[in-house]
């Protein structure tokens, strides 16, 4: 299992759009993905759980990854998070 | 066969099947099931939920190539909620725990996700329950069979060649009519000049409004006539009627035709004085209407289109990319009008103090820019930087006072600065001009003319402003007169202004696509037209051949009336001559 803590950055945090990528970036692996904020782990892969974190601009999240692709699953999602979803701000 | 009267827009002829507008409520019905019936429940649940996901992806398919980026990611993040564990399996386990019914499990479920995003502290996120009653809504209407006749993004029925009929639109919705073919369209509100009635115009679209509640008589695909030149709507018409009005839609087009003629033509008087007739748009979709009749560029962009529909401001790299590719498609002169929100023309997201531009009189326009900077300097800045892909003006709405005068020219010197450390092109001597619309503006248009490069008069809230007339109030309608002595005294007065002055007079309302007025307003020295394209090659016809030298007379004694019925039989001469 990988953990890592990260910062969300982007403007609007887990809004309604960042959510919807972070939950088809986390369903690409077989690893099971999971956010932790403010002492509630959400699964990655449902996008009403990632949304109910309200994790906003600012807020630190630990991500955690666990399975065969957990390496490649942690890069995906911490990569997503660090270029702002890739939106533009 | 029933003919209902309203007030009519465009002067053409639309014949197609009703779509009436439904909002249905949706009601849960709670049922318990025996034991058996579980399975067959679930299963059916399950249907629903694969139906509604086939309807998105048929609308995700369907999208416009020009649409928002916004619609398909938004559409993709309902289709991620509708399978989404906590809204799905949850269901599920509700149905066989509580052995109930798909529906009333779904609206369990809905709710206690709701309660949840309800007590969020994010106002963004508080504001998602909405998305999780959507998808939810979706679903229950398959389940319950409710057929919901709306006007929104996500609707996937085919609306082209239909009349939509409706108790009123909003500007968002008149957006979709425009996107999904509507044959045209008639409401119970609004009037001849509500924000709906001048889109309706700019769709090249005849309509009706003000049925005041006679739209009850219409029902789904009965076919409806909608006479926009006389405000008359016919409900199943007679088919001797029907050939009747068949031929007079070929006559309109046939007229169309003889006024393309006007197209290459130098647009001047019979007495060789020159007009500039521009246009006004939306949306880089009307540039394409606009090089078709040869405007002479853009007098009026209605920037506040790009802002609408979303859930939050565009930013300013998103404008600048679309003001410039305005500007450099247009090929000639682009008045920018800055953000003028109010009235009935709303912004989705919050901002504060938002309440206040309901009112006409409230935070509104210009004012509100100036009260959020952070909305107004992103726009500026864009429009600057457009500035250098084209020949591009600043337009201010509703400037009422010096001091707001000098308030905007320091934003845009300060930007200008910006930019200029920055290293970014723009126009360091973009020409920035102010709407007249207020009464105050119109009777300090002298000053005003001193600080400015341009005027533009703004009649449809010159007229509001001056007769003290709510426009989207339908019940003092009546009152609103082009034709007020008073209104033509303001109008006259800023012409002037800026002869004085030596800028730039131009009037972008609705009184300058109306032919009507076309002669009163040469002979009031006007000379820069701007309306929508679908009335300005009927502006063109009137100019080459009015003669102004033989409108002094008249005009001048329309000027000296001071009862508005006068005025108006000395107006219907003067067309004449």
């Amino acid at each position: 299992m990988l953990e890592q803590e990260i910062e969300i950055i982007n403007k609007l945090g887990l809004h309604a759009r960042a959510s919807a990528k972070l939950v088809s970036t986390a369903a690409r692996f077989i690893s099971r993905v999971e956010i932790e904020f403010a002492s509630q782990t959400a699964d990655a892969k449902s996008i009403m759980s990632v949304m109910m974190l309200a994790a906003s601009v600012g807020s630190i999240v630990t991500i955690r990854t666990d399975g065969e692709d957990e390496q490649a699953a942690m890069s995906a999602v911490s990569g997503l998070i660090n270029n702002y979803f890739d939106e533009q701000e | 066969m029933l003919s209902l009267f309203g007030s009519g827009i465009g002067r053409g002829i639309a014949i197609g099947p009703a779509y009436v507008l439904k909002n249905s409520d949706i009601e849960i019905p709670q049922v318990t099931l025996a034991a058996a019936q579980i399975n067959s429940e679930v299963k059916r649940f399950r249907a629903a939920i694969n139906d509604t996901e086939n309807t998105y992806k048929v609308l995700l398919k369907g999208l416009a190539k020009d649409a928002p980026k916004e619609s398909a990611a938004f559409i993709n993040a309902h289709m991620l909620m509708l399978r989404d564990p906590m809204i799905m399996d949850e269901s599920i386990k509700i149905i066989r725990k509580e052995q109930v019914n798909a529906e009333f499990a779904l609206q369990t479920q809905a709710d206690t996700l709701i309660k949840v995003f309800e007590q969020m502290e994010d106002a963004y996120l508080r504001a998602k329950k909405a998305d999780v009653q959507h998808v939810a809504n979706r679903v229950l209407r398959r389940l319950l069979n409710i057929v919901s006749h709306n006007l929104d993004e996500f609707n996937d029925e085919d609306l082209g060649g239909r009349i939509v009929v409706g108790k009123d639109l909003s500007p968002a919705e008149t957006m979709f009519i425009k996107d999904r073919k509507v044959a045209s369209f008639v409401t119970d509100l609004g009037s001849q000049i509500s924000h709906t009635a001048i889109i309706a115009r700019s769709l090249k679209m005849p309509a009706v409004v003000g049925l005041h509640g006679s739209t009850r008589y219409i029902n789904d695909n009965d076919m409806l006539i909608v006479d926009g030149m006389r405000g008359i709507i016919i409900i199943n018409p007679s088919s001797k009627v029907l050939r009747e009005y068949k031929s007079r839609q070929s006559k309109i087009r046939a007229r169309e035709r003889e006024l393309s003629t006007l197209i290459k033509k130098r647009s001047q008087t019979a007495d060789a004085q020159k007009v500039q007739l521009l246009g006004n748009i939306e949306t880089a979709k009307d540039v394409k209407a606009l090089t078709k009749v040869n405007a002479a560029g853009v007098g009026l962009y209605r920037t506040e289109y790009l802002f609408m529909n979303r859930e939050q401001a565009p930013n300013e790299s998103e404008q600048f990319r679309e003001y410039k590719r305005i500007a450099s498609t247009v090929g000639k002169p682009v008045i920018i009008r800055t953000l003028d929100i109010g009235g009935d023309k709303q912004l989705d997201f919050n901002y504060p103090n938002k309440q206040s531009s309901e009112s006409p009189l409230g935070l509104r326009a210009v004012r509100m820019c100036l009260n959020h900077i952070e909305i107004f300097k992103p726009q500026l800045r864009a429009i600057l930087r457009a500035s250098a892909f084209g020949k591009v003006s600043i337009m201010i709405p509703m400037v009422s006072n010096f001091d707001e005068i000098n308030q905007i020219l320091t934003i845009i010197k300060q930007t200008k600065a910006e930019l200029k450390a920055e290293g970014i092109a723009h126009d360091s001597r973009i020409r920035v001009g102010g709407m007249i619309e207020v009464p105050a503006a119109a009777i300090m248009a002298d000053a005003f003319a001193q600080k400015l490069d341009f005027l533009s008069i703004g009649t449809n809230d010159l007229i509001q402003y001056t007769l003290a007339i709510d426009r989207v109030d339908d019940a003092v309608n009546y009152l609103y007169d082009p034709m007020h002595p008073a209104v033509l005294q303001l109008i006259k007065q800023v012409i002037r202004a800026g002869k004085k002055a030596d800028i730039p007079v131009s009037l972008c309302g609705e009184m300058a696509g109306n032919v009507q007025y076309t002669r009163l307003l040469l002979g009031l020295g006007l000379r820069n037209f701007s309306m929508d394209a679908t009335y300005l090659l009927d502006v063109k016809d009137r100019i080459l051949n009015a003669d102004t030298t033989k409108l002094r007379y008249l005009v001048g004694k329309i000027m000296g009336s001071d009862n508005p019925s006068e005025a108006r039989d000395l107006l219907a001469k003067l067309n004449q001559i």
